[in-house]
């Protein structure tokens, strides 16, 4: 793989990321920014993966290690729901 | 018809599940569980763009003859309780929580990964020795002090 062609996802991986695979490239903690993130949310991130990217995220998530799930969902609900869609 | 009243109650006749395949480590993960009683069933799913569940009630009944998986045999024929519905600090509804039985958490569904991971809960209990524990214990602090005795100078003058 190529750093033009960016992460080959795998199944597994696009499932993980549903709507998110636009962001397989970017570096996690920018992700989460991008989305609205602050801080607390990168820190909730297992250390050595805050410098992983999305996609490779993405494909260890649909192999086995929980805490890359847990950084993909910490991705998808990076913002507070209520400051995303409103309040309901 | 749908009904908007939860089955609180009803016996749970059967659960059936739908496993994911992409998944490849040893968690059961699912697409989504239906549970089915006597006049309706409930089926949670995960929505995968949010990691949050979608709760649908329905009419049907069918699934019955299908066996339950193993880990949901002690469940059948067990009252639903009670559903709880959590949302998690971000605002999020990513947790179901049923109670079969007693009024107490039984199985608790997170959606994570954009499918549905499940957990068992039981309580904590208080920490009671055995008996066989205390025998022991007994036993070796009848050893020691025997060979205590027998090493100790019976008459120091």
């Amino acid at each position: 793989m190529t750093e033009s062609e960016g992460v080959a996802l795998t199944n597994g991986g696009q499932k993980k990321l549903a709507n998110l695979i636009d962001l397989k490239d970017l570096i996690i903690a920018d992700a989460i920014r991008s989305r609205g993130g602050g801080q607390s949310q990168i820190d909730q991130l297992r250390t050595d993966y805050q410098l992983l990217r999305v996609g490779e995220l993405a494909n260890l998530a649909s192999a086995s290690p929980a805490a890359a799930e847990t950084s993909i969902k910490i991705l998808k609900q990076a913002k507070k729901k209520r400051d995303k869609y409103g309040r309901k | 018809m749908v009904e908007n009243e939860l089955p609180i109650g009803a016996p749970l006749l059967n659960i059936l599940v739908e496993e994911d395949q992409t998944f490849t480590g040893k968690e059961l993960c699912f697409e989504r569980v239906r549970f089915v009683f006597t006049t309706q069933s409930i089926t949670i799913e995960a929505i995968s763009d949010t990691d949050e569940i979608k709760i649908l009630q329905s009419s049907t009944t069918e699934g019955l003859e299908s066996d339950p998986p193993e880990w949901a045999r002690s469940l059948i024929g067990e009252k639903l309780q009670t559903l709880w519905t959590c949302e998690n600090a971000q605002g999020y509804f990513d947790q179901v929580i049923l109670a079969f039985g007693q009024l107490q958490p039984t199985l608790a569904f997170v959606a994570e990964g954009a499918v549905l991971k499940a957990f068992q809960s039981q309580p904590l209990y208080k920490k009671v020795r055995s008996s066989a524990r205390v025998l022991l214990e007994t036993s070796i602090i009848q050893s020691a002090a025997e060979y205590l005795t027998q090493k100790t100078p019976q008459n120091n003058s």
